[in-house]
């Protein structure tokens, strides 16, 4: 709890120099958007200001809003010489200064992981971009015709120019912040080793970039959109090899250079037409992007690196290991039974023979001395020789089986959730193998879903901090657990039904264990079972908890 | 009874080989045993008399082999099977296929031994000529005769008296009927 007042703790200096920063960034970011502005509006077809509105309320919430809602209005003073308390100012504040904090508070609510983003993502992001930017062009405009700085015969195309200007200004450099902000660092030291191929890419880029526009710059032809759509080429061959991260830049590149050459060489008509062409071709590049980066996010799961089990493979090993520890262990364990009942027997005897019942038992020593070293021998194996513990994020744990089951959980109409408790320290594992006992769990879940009914199936997967502990459930609404099999739920049972299942749960028990944890049955009845298990926290933590 | 029946061990593991022969001895049943199903081939006669407890899996031939291989030579012999590790679908498959029985190791010794000696009994009146083996396919004759008494509504207690077995070993064999027949265990009042 005191790391995380420390963290909202305020540091004031660094905050003002900040927020001077920011406001100095705003306006000047303001005024290089005025270019083919309408009448004597600063209306125009950029609007990049906005972007860095957004990304800013998204990176530090709502504590940003006094900040970013006056920043407008600053811009107004400065650029314009607008009254302080005039209606240019004060229109500034209330449109675009609380429409697009608003916007920003909403986007952050709704998605905080940029790192990694997902089509999903950028579709609501998308959505809230459209809407907002739509409602600030009408409600700005409206002011503009109010204060007569705008003939109301030209409000619509007032409207029109502002919404493509912000959208475009938002949809090329947001998610570029965010990303960039957020660090694709695996990205980097692939870039580094195919440094050529990008190279090669971003001459491409300029070339296709020098063929478009050069008609632009000798004579503009604004009727003419077609050879615009070159440009989709090299940009699709970036997103489709590199995901959102390079293409956040060649977009942004792309953006830059229209505004710096091509945009004072087209009237105000074709400029707009560019813009509307540049939304398409973000909103191309990022899809692509965003999916190739989802894609190579699952395919580096799949093939895990360092031949380490990954998740599919987890759960074949553990039914393998039921059959192996079936076959192992069961026979010595026969033999063992049969020569004691025979000792049993010959005691039985009326003139037992003292040397044939000492062989007997002898015997029934050596198949006991065998169950244990297969046993040994299994554990090993299954330990991968030892337990490597080290410090592990919780819930990068937990996301990370999550997603190893996703496209089977998608695929069965299973809804899957997350809940992780703010503030979670690091705790002490070994990575691997608390994986091997999420996926378990998951897997088993997931069964259970599927036993009844998957469409109004639910597993959720929740993390809570206890006093020395991180607590992880694993709970689904499937039909319960039997009640004979509850007792002996975590014990290698030879049960007949689903032995898979008990012996899973059994091995899931060694490996809590082996990192000083605990497992238990929360609780099983016909709308669910949850099942937790404990894994203490890092050294360090446990100290400060305890001391 | 035992007097000419004798016990054909096939498994490869030589510790549950010797100790299923001492067992059996001390329990007055002849034993002959064999490491593979191949050895039992070699030394194969239809004169055989008894019963034999193969292991499904082992090395080379499969127990499951060894049987299909005596059905073809037309032997009467009956075959218990028995596995380390018991999953349905091959209980089903050797049961289907003819098998006397299919038990699950580590074995109890009285049902091994009321297996065995049902099978006996089996073989004994089929040699005499009598249709006594042939009944339910998936249920063993033993299986048969407790699931008939049950549904009679007799106690376990009257079921082990008539058929000379322990009341344990009839409440094993209403377990396994009811997996094999995938019912549901209902009158828990008749057991305890």
């Amino acid at each position: 709890m005191r790391s995380i007042e420390q963290q909202r703790e305020v540091s004031w200096p660094k905050t003002i120099v900040l927020s001077a920063l920011y406001v100095l960034l705003y306006v000047l970011l303001d005024r290089v958007s005025l270019i083919h502005t309408l009448q004597h509006t600063e209306i125009s077809p950029w609007g990049p200001n906005v972007a860095l509105m957004i990304a800013v309320v998204m990176r530090y919430g709502a504590r940003a809003a006094p900040l970013t809602i006056l920043a407008p209005g600053v811009s107004q003073i400065v650029l314009r010489d607008a009254a302080p308390l005039g209606m240019g100012v004060i229109g500034a504040v209330v449109c675009a200064g609380c429409t697009y904090t608003a916007s920003g508070v909403l986007l952050r609510r709704l998605q905080r992981n940029y790192s990694q983003p997902t089509i999903q993502w950028f579709a609501v992001l998308l959505a809230v971009i459209v809407s907002s930017a739509l409602l600030n062009a009408m409600l700005y405009s409206a002011v503009l015709v109010h204060t007569g700085e705008l003939s109301a015969g030209s409000y619509l195309t007032a409207v029109r120019i502002d919404w493509v200007g912000d959208v475009n200004g938002i949809i090329i450099l947001l998610p570029l912040v965010l990303i960039l902000s957020a660090g694709e660092a695996g990205k980097l030291s692939e870039i580094r080793a195919h440094i050529g191929l990008l190279v090669l890419q971003a001459a491409a880029l300029a070339s296709v970039f020098l063929i478009t526009f050069r008609s632009a710059w000798g004579l503009s032809d604004p009727a003419d959109q077609t050879p615009f759509y070159l440009l989709f080429l090299p940009i699709i061959w970036i997103a489709l090899r590199w995901g959102a991260g390079v293409t956040a830049v060649a977009l942004a590149a792309v953006q830059i250079g229209i505004v710096a050459f091509v945009a004072k060489h087209n009237t105000p008509e074709s400029f707009l037409a560019i813009q509307v062409l540049m939304v398409l071709l973000a909103g191309t590049g990022w899809f692509m992007g965003i999916s190739e980066s989802e894609n190579s996010r699952i395919n580096a799961l799949m093939h895990s690196k360092d031949g380490e089990l990954s998740g599919l493979n987890a759960r074949v090993a553990v039914s393998e290991l039921t059959a192996v520890i079936g076959h192992e262990l069961n026979n010595p364990l026969a033999a063992l039974v049969n020569y004691l009942r025979s000792a049993s027997l010959i005691l039985e005897l009326p003139n037992f023979d003292q040397a044939s019942l000492q062989s007997a038992l002898a015997k029934a020593q050596g198949e006991a001395a065998r169950s244990v070293n297969v046993v040994r021998r299994l554990r090993e194996f299954f330990r991968s020789g030892v337990v490597r513990r080290q410090p592990v994020d919780p819930r990068e744990l937990a996301e990370e089986a999550l997603s190893a089951m996703q496209i089977k959980l998608r695929a069965a109409g299973v809804a899957a959730d997350l809940e992780v408790e703010g503030g979670l320290p690091p705790i002490s594992a070994d990575p691997l193998q608390l994986s091997m006992v999420l996926q378990n769990l998951l897997a088993n879940a997931y069964d259970a879903v599927c036993g009844s009914d998957p469409r109004h199936g639910r597993i959720a997967v929740v993390l809570t901090r206890r006093a020395n502990d991180v607590m992880f459930s694993v709970e689904d609404s499937g039909p319960g657990i039997p009640e004979q099999l509850r007792d002996q739920l975590f014990r290698p049972v030879s049960s007949t039904k689903s032995a898979g299942m008990g012996l899973g749960l059994a091995i899931c028990r060694s490996l809590v264990e082996a990192n000083e944890g605990r497992i238990w049955l929360v609780r099983s009845d016909p709308s669910g079972t949850c099942i937790a298990f404990s894994i203490p926290f890092g050294v360090r933590e446990a100290n400060e908890v305890n001391g | 009874m035992n007097s000419d029946a004798t016990i054909f061990i096939v498994d490869d593991d030589m510790a549950v080989r010797d100790s299923l022969g001492l067992l059996l001895g001390l329990k007055g049943f002849r034993t002959l045993m064999f490491a593979n199903a191949e050895n039992l081939l070699k030394t194969y006669n239809p004169k055989w008399f008894g019963c034999m407890l193969v292991d499904v899996r082992m090395p080379g031939m499969s127990g499951l082999e060894l049987h299909a291989e005596l059905c073809r030579r037309a032997a009467d012999l009956p075959v218990v099977m028995m596995t380390a590790y018991g999953d349905v679908s091959t209980a089903r498959g050797a049961l289907k296929a003819g098998a006397a029985d299919f038990l699950e190791k580590p074995i109890d010794d009285a049902v091994l031994i009321d297996v065995l000696q049902s099978a006996i009994d089996v073989h004994a009146a089929l040699r005499r000529g009598s249709p006594a083996g042939k009944g339910t396919r998936n249920l063993t004759t033993r299986e048969r005769q407790v699931s008939e008494l049950v549904s009679a509504g007799h106690t376990v207690k009257q079921i082990a008296a008539q058929l000379g077995i322990s009341p344990r070993t009839v409440e094993v064999y209403k377990s396994r009927m009811a997996q094999k027949l995938r019912v549901q265990d209902g009158d828990s009042g008749s057991s305890s």
